[in-house]
């Protein structure tokens, strides 16, 4: 545990909405001790892009803003772009909240609650509990195992066209949608050496996924993704540091 | 008379040292962006003299760095003890000083601290304290408005509405040269210059043209009642009066206010200004909450805002050390949305920096994104100078954690 206590300088690996995370799924933990906020790019391939506000798909980029102004909440802000799609206006916007309930070194688990509500991007939406525990192996590798259960179902408006008697908000089937993201079951094992460097597996409950990622200067990460072990991706992010003194402000001081 | 001829020389050249010193002190915390500088001897001690020393700084918008840079300037001056009294537009808040203590570890028997990084055999805390009437009394009578530099600031302004299908991001993009002449303690007229740069939001012409201009009356009505008033042409094209009331402690956690104006809207067509008549009444009540260890700050409005609309607005704002983020939730008669707004220094800061004048970046630019564009639900106007928003990062507890 000295080993794991050592590590706790740099950020993690994150996922392509700017979460904590592998490739496609969230995690519940998180290495960051420094307030900062994160700025990412990320790209999908269209097969296994999620966007489908227009009905229709096309490779996109998901631009996020990562920040955690308490210890337990993270708020996390989603921009998506289809690439060839036109008339799409900025994009869709997506705001979700992630709980960080239990932590490992108190309760032996880690538990986040996500809650993302079923407003503009709701193709993202995945309301879910997430749980992992962090096992050293040596004094810098760790392997983190990740698991969690995203709902089925949405509590949201039907859409126009259903026609149906009761039109008020209700339990409705993600699936009614075309939104499958993040339904039902999926898990993951993330390999952390020297909270440098990362490699993940995962199950995203459609895919199987690869990603590995490095982190530089402690503050830019680049990562590559393989969906479906079929495309290869990639995202880069930027953190920063909040609590940082202005040195303009601090000539004379120190 | 032997005896007594070099003890009288001896007095002499040890209070023109004491007379020099207090003037390099000053000089020195001028040099470094301070105005006022007001320097008073409260008592002696063993270890030299105590000086109460009233300081504001316009260029720093986290008054604890503030109070940290100018004890180091005092300290390397050999003023060991100086009581810091933070004025805002020369009225006096409260008075800070730093305190050093060492710190026993548990498990070491040698006194280290972590500070910033680095072992320290001292730690510092910032400890604030009412000052007495007497001592305001002599702050104010050494108050002079010549004491304060031009102060220029370089202010970008953006405004951008997203989301329509056939131009996603409509911006009206400006530079605003601003500049706060104070007139009398408290007192004082912002005039600025506003440098449209593009525009295809609204009709304003793209000319160069008068940017917000309007004098305004800050004072504290008795300890910890604020008071701020505006009459002239503000922000967001609004014009008219401004009223606003705060009771803020600021070693409390608890504030309250409320603000009243009676504005109408300006706005230049080409070549000309135009005027709608001052009907809009917006009547905010505020509720303010501080969670000092989090740094969080949990805020209700309620009332009728801007355009007749009632209702309330919920916000956190969080406190970094040089960056406000807010997160708000606005419902009222109009609808409902949400967003977030930050306030951040801009880079590079001091540009120009003489005796007299000053010509810096925005040390707190402001910026605000609503998730709806339609309509203006809950909507304020002047952000940037209400005591409100200004007076949140004077909060005293806020101190030691950032």
């Amino acid at each position: 545990m000295v080993s794991l206590s050592c590590l706790t300088s740099a950020s993690g690996q994150v996922n392509f909405l700017g979460k904590p995370g592998l490739v496609r799924i969230p995690k519940p933990s998180f290495i960051d001790k420094r307030d900062n906020i994160q700025f990412q790019v990320a790209y999908l391939p269209v097969e296994y892009a999620i966007n489908n506000f227009m009905n229709r798909k096309s490779n996109e980029f998901f631009y996020s803003v990562q920040l955690r102004p308490l210890s337990w909440v993270a708020v996390n802000f989603v921009l998506t772009r289809p690439v060839d799609v036109p008339r799409i206006g900025i994009g869709d916007r997506h705001l979700d909240l992630q709980f960080f309930i239990l932590n490992q070194k108190k309760y032996g688990i880690n538990l986040s609650v996500i809650l993302s509500p079923a407003l503009a991007a709701s193709f993202i939406d995945h309301n879910s509990i997430v749980i992992s525990r962090n096992i050293a192996i040596s004094n810098s590798i760790s392997i983190e195992p990740v698991l969690g259960y995203g709902l089925e179902v949405n509590f949201r408006e039907p859409p126009k066209k259903a026609n149906l008697d009761d039109m008020g908000y209700q339990w409705i089937a993600k699936s009614e949608f075309g939104n499958y993201y993040l339904s039902g079951f999926f898990g993951g094992l993330q390999l952390n050496l020297k909270d440098r460097v990362f490699v993940s597996a995962e199950y995203d409950t459609q895919y199987i996924n690869l990603g590995a990622s490095a982190i530089i200067f402690k503050k830019i990460g680049l990562q590559v993704n393989y969906f479906d072990l079929k495309a290869i991706s990639g995202q880069i992010f930027y953190k920063i540091y909040l609590d940082k003194s202005l040195k303009r402000n601090m000539k004379a001081y120190e | 008379m032997n005896k007594l001829l070099p003890g009288i020389i001896f007095l002499l050249f040890y209070t023109s040292v004491i007379a020099q010193d207090v003037t390099e002190l000053r000089a020195a915390l001028y040099a470094a962006g301070f105005e006022q500088v007001l320097i008073f001897p409260m008592r002696s001690t063993s270890e030299g003299s105590v000086y109460m020393t009233g300081v504001e700084h316009r260029g720093i918008n986290n008054p604890a760095e503030a109070v940290r840079l100018a004890n180091s300037i005092s300290q390397e001056l050999g003023f060991n003890q100086n009581k810091f009294v933070l004025l805002y537009k020369g009225q006096a808040l409260f008075e800070s000083t730093i305190e050093h203590q060492s710190i026993r570890t548990a498990n070491q028997n040698k006194f280290v601290l972590l500070y910033k990084g680095q072992s320290t055999s001292e730690h510092q805390s910032i400890r604030t304290a009412d000052f007495s009437d007497t001592d305001a009394m002599d702050l104010f009578r050494k108050f002079s408005v010549s004491k304060y530099r031009f102060n220029v600031v370089i202010d970008p302004d953006i405004q951008i509405r997203f989301g329509y299908f056939e131009n996603p991001i409509q911006s009206k993009i400006g530079v605003l040269i601003g500049s706060d002449i104070i007139l009398a303690r408290g007192l004082s007229l912002f005039a600025g210059l506003m440098i449209p740069i593009q525009n295809d939001l609204d009709s304003e012409s793209n000319q160069l043209k008068l940017g917000p201009t309007f004098f305004e009356y800050f004072t504290p009505l008795a300890k910890n009642h604020y008071t701020q008033l505006s009459v002239g042409l503000f922000h967001n094209n609004r014009y008219g009066l401004d009223f606003e009331y705060r009771f803020f402690p600021y070693d409390g956690r608890l504030s309250l206010g409320f603000r009243y104006a009676k504005t109408g809207l300006y706005y230049f067509p080409n070549k000309s200004i135009f005027f709608d008549p001052i009907t809009d009444d917006l009547i905010v009540g505020n509720i303010e909450f501080l969670l000092p260890k989090e740094r969080v700050s949990i805020s209700l409005d309620f009332g009728q805002f801007l355009e007749n609309d009632r209702g309330i607005r919920f916000s956190v704002f969080k406190q970094y050390k040089n960056i406000e983020v807010g997160f708000f939730s606005t419902a009222t008669v109009l609808g409902n949305t949400s967003g977030f707004n930050f306030t951040i220094p801009l880079v590079p800061g001091k540009l120009i920096r003489s005796k007299s004048i000053e010509l810096r970046t925005n040390d707190s630019f402001r910026w605000e994104y609503t998730y709806s564009n339609e309509g203006a639900i809950g909507r304020e106007f002047n952000a940037t100078r209400t005591i409100k928003n200004n007076l949140r990062r004077f909060n005293s507890n806020l101190f030691d954690k950032y």
